[in-house]
């Protein structure tokens, strides 16, 4: 039990081999240090790794963990995390959703759920309030996520894999409904363990320490993001498909495998088009207030909507202007169970491959008949398909091109071009679970798309990337939706975006470098509630926890550097934050040399506000935040 | 010609997804939202200069008086995020 509201005090642990279970041990100084969700799961993976561990040694542990707000009634609350070691890029990979799984994991009385070991046939794990059941998936094995998810239950809240996983495509996701845990191959560590499904069903609630107050303060947050111009007018009227036509504007929508950044039929596959031409309605996860998902028909049938990724990368990034085509394919991708930016990615990768004439996959640019077949070939590993499904850095060191496979640490962009948005750049580069836009830090929204700072400059962008990237952790951490994030900013700015104040905030950020690194490193000096940022006192009235921004900073600085260091015990070496060259040594235009991304420049600022050492976190920050200093041996770093 | 296309809130809000008109009309970029108002519908959304963003060629402008010309391509667009 735990003596702080909002959790529900007990961590199952499950091990698949031995078909047990019990509870593992998680203490309230664990719950205050880390939170929950994705710095929960990577402190527990911390203590766990070891040299030469990979995603498919029997002990790499499957981390599914929720938030403190999860199930509490707070807005943009149902999300979970999965954390483990990632088949693709070799080191911690997290990755976040919005099912339903979350919340009734908390409703069957747990906070978390770590799985070890691996079934000998396949298997679906069933957790209720008081048991864990290990039954036969034989019959759901082969089965695309739409049809196994239905085949079970409709009470039961459930993680599902597709294909993908079954094969252990290296990027293969886990379903919740309709919601992707895409990022890292968290698909193919279920399948490597024979996990076809966990499904759920319990009839708890947390307990919350200070009900009136959070209703009050849910309340009044729900209407602070329903009038926010981003939440609560262009991500329910456009989604995150909106994005298509500014980035073009800006030049930072991804084309021909990231050659430019401008694509002359974009308003083909804009989100414009898709809500003018295609668009059912809008839906979301559970208990959100933005509704960002678009629905769209496949073959007659409502289903999700492409996103703003899927929009671009299987649109100008592989010169393909038939937006049906993209809603099909990502419907595809999406039963097949893998991450869309990673197919996507790759896809475009091995068109550039075939272009330069290094290997004939069969896929072209401009060519887009046989992409639907190609997404199925990948997710059972036939033809040219089982190469696909290793990713495009395995793909690169077999058949060359790695200075044009778009990919950090092994892990595929997402589709916003950094050669126009410098410090989106870094934060690819520096990624821990590789090229990420969000764990990037998302400085693309200040960097044009939100906010117009100056996107081509270096300065101020390691300090920013940092503040960011901590915030961003920290609401992960929560249980709270990243879009929570953007009502931080005034609707003032966006509402007003050629107003005097705007305009000052947009040239003051890249010059307040100095300022932030001050909060990046002394975070707990500011001991403060800002009521841009209401997830602190959320946080207080759902757990009874003191919370205030610095310390809530600190929790996101935690997991970061948590992170880090257990990449750099499975092998990560100092050096690993990189762009391919593409994106640093070649200008988008070749009349503006400012348009590459300077990583050198930038990397020694985000190393310094982190207090790194060429990448690896120092004993001196390692202590400052309370993480254990891992031996010599296995982490030479902090010596 | 000048060229005005619209993107984002302002055109799902206006209902006008693009419109063409010359110098004889339009001298600045804000005179591009007086057009846009009157060809919506009724009902629909105003838009002027200070609540959106302007591109002029690729180029962003924050200045209501900027002067258009014969061959520009005008944008008129809302600021967006997501990811």
């Amino acid at each position: 039990m735990s003596k702080y509201d909002g959790y529900m005090g007990k961590v199952l642990f499950i091990d698949l081999a031995k078909k047990t279970f019990e509870e593992f041990p998680w203490s309230d100084e664990d719950r205050k240090r880390t939170l929950g969700g994705k710095v929960m799961a990577g402190d527990i993976l911390y203590h766990h790794v070891r040299p030469g561990m990979t995603a498919w040694d029997d002990d790499n542990w499957l981390v599914i963990t929720t938030g403190p707000l999860t199930g509490c009634g707070v807005p943009s609350s149902s999300r979970f995390n999965i954390s483990t070691i990632s088949p693709l890029t070799g080191v911690l990979t997290s990755s976040n959703s919005g099912g339903d799984f979350g919340l009734m994991l908390k409703r069957c009385g747990y906070d978390g759920c770590i799985i070890t070991g691996k079934a000998k046939t396949p298997t679906r794990i069933h957790i209720t309030e008081d048991n864990v059941e290990f039954l036969d998936a034989s019959e759901l094995w082969g089965m695309e996520c739409t049809p196994a998810q239905e085949a079970l239950p409709r009470e039961f809240a459930k993680l599902v894999i597709g294909p993908a996983g079954e094969h252990k495509v290296l990027y293969a996701a886990v379903l919740s409904g309709e919601r992707c845990s895409g990022r890292g191959g968290v698909g193919a560590v279920f399948g490597d363990k024979m996990l076809k499904a966990v499904t759920a069903k319990g009839f708890k609630h947390p307990s919350v320490y200070d009900k009136e107050s959070l209703i009050k303060l849910c309340r009044k947050w729900t209407k602070t993001m329903r009038n926010h111009p981003i939440s609560g007018r262009q991500l329910p009227v456009l989604g995150t498909a909106g994005l298509v036509s500014p980035m073009e504007a800006r030049g930072l929508l991804a084309t021909k495998n990231f050659s430019d950044g401008h694509y002359e039929d974009f308003d083909m596959v804009s989100g414009e088009t898709l809500s003018e031409e295609k668009l059912i309605r809008n839906s979301g996860c559970t208990t959100c207030v933005m509704q960002c998902t678009r629905r769209c028909y496949v073959d007659g049938k409502d289903v999700k909507g492409p996103e703003l990724e899927i929009l671009g990368l299987m649109g100008p990034n592989i010169l393909n202007n038939d937006l049906q085509k993209i809603i099909d394919w990502n419907y595809w991708i999406d039963e097949m169970g893998m991450d869309a930016i990673s197919t996507a990615g790759t896809v475009a990768f091995a068109m550039e491959l075939h272009e330069k004439g290094l290997w004939d996959s069969g896929l072209e640019f401009g060519k887009n008949d046989n992409i639907t077949d190609m997404i199925k070939a990948i997710a059972h590993r036939e033809g040219p398909g089982d190469e696909l499904a290793n990713g495009s850095r395995k793909m690169a060191e077999k058949f060359g091109g790695m200075d044009f496979a778009i990919q950090s640490k092994g892990m595929e962009l997402s589709a916003y071009e950094p050669r126009r948005a410098v410090g989106q750049g870094l934060g690819y580069a520096v990624s821990n679970r590789g090229g990420c836009h969000l764990n990037a830090g998302y400085l693309v929204f200040i960097e044009g798309l939100g906010l117009d700072i100056d996107n081509l400059t270096p300065n101020g962008k390691g300090a920013l990337c940092v503040m960011f990237q901590n915030l961003m952790e920290a609401i992960s951490a929560a249980g709270l939706c990243l879009f929570t994030s953007y009502p931080v900013f005034p609707g003032y700015v966006f509402d007003h975006p050629n107003a005097p104040i705007t305009k000052v905030v947009t040239w003051a950020m890249p010059h307040l470098g100095p300022i932030i690194k001050i909060i990046n490193q002394h975070g707990n000096l500011f001991q403060l509630y800002i009521p841009l940022i209401p997830h602190t006192k959320a946080i207080e009235k759902a757990t009874g926890m003191r919370m205030k921004l610095g310390g809530y900073l600190t929790i996101g600085e935690r997991g970061w550097n948590t992170e880090r260091v257990a990449n750099m015990i499975l092998g990560q070496q100092p050096g690993a934050d990189k762009l391919p060259k593409k994106l640093t040594d070649t200008c988008q235009d070749p009349n503006d040399p400012r348009t590459k991304v300077p990583l050198d420049v930038m990397l020694k600022s985000f190393y310094d506000n982190r207090q790194w050492n060429n990448g690896a976190p120092t004993a001196k920050v390692l202590k400052r935040l309370k993480i254990d200093i891992p031996s010599k041996d296995v982490y030479p770093y902090a010596y | 010609m000048i060229k005005v296309r619209m993107f984002g809130v302002v055109r799902l809000g206006s209902g006008v997804k693009e419109f063409e008109t010359d110098t004889n009309h339009v001298k600045t970029v804000s005179d591009c939202f007086d057009i846009l108002n009157i060809q919506s519908a009724p009902n629909a959304d105003k838009f002027t200069f200070d609540d959106s963003q302007v591109f002029v060629n690729h180029t962003r402008t924050t200045k209501k008086d900027y002067a258009v010309k014969d061959g520009d391509e005008v944008w008129l667009m809302s600021p967006a995020a997501g990811g």
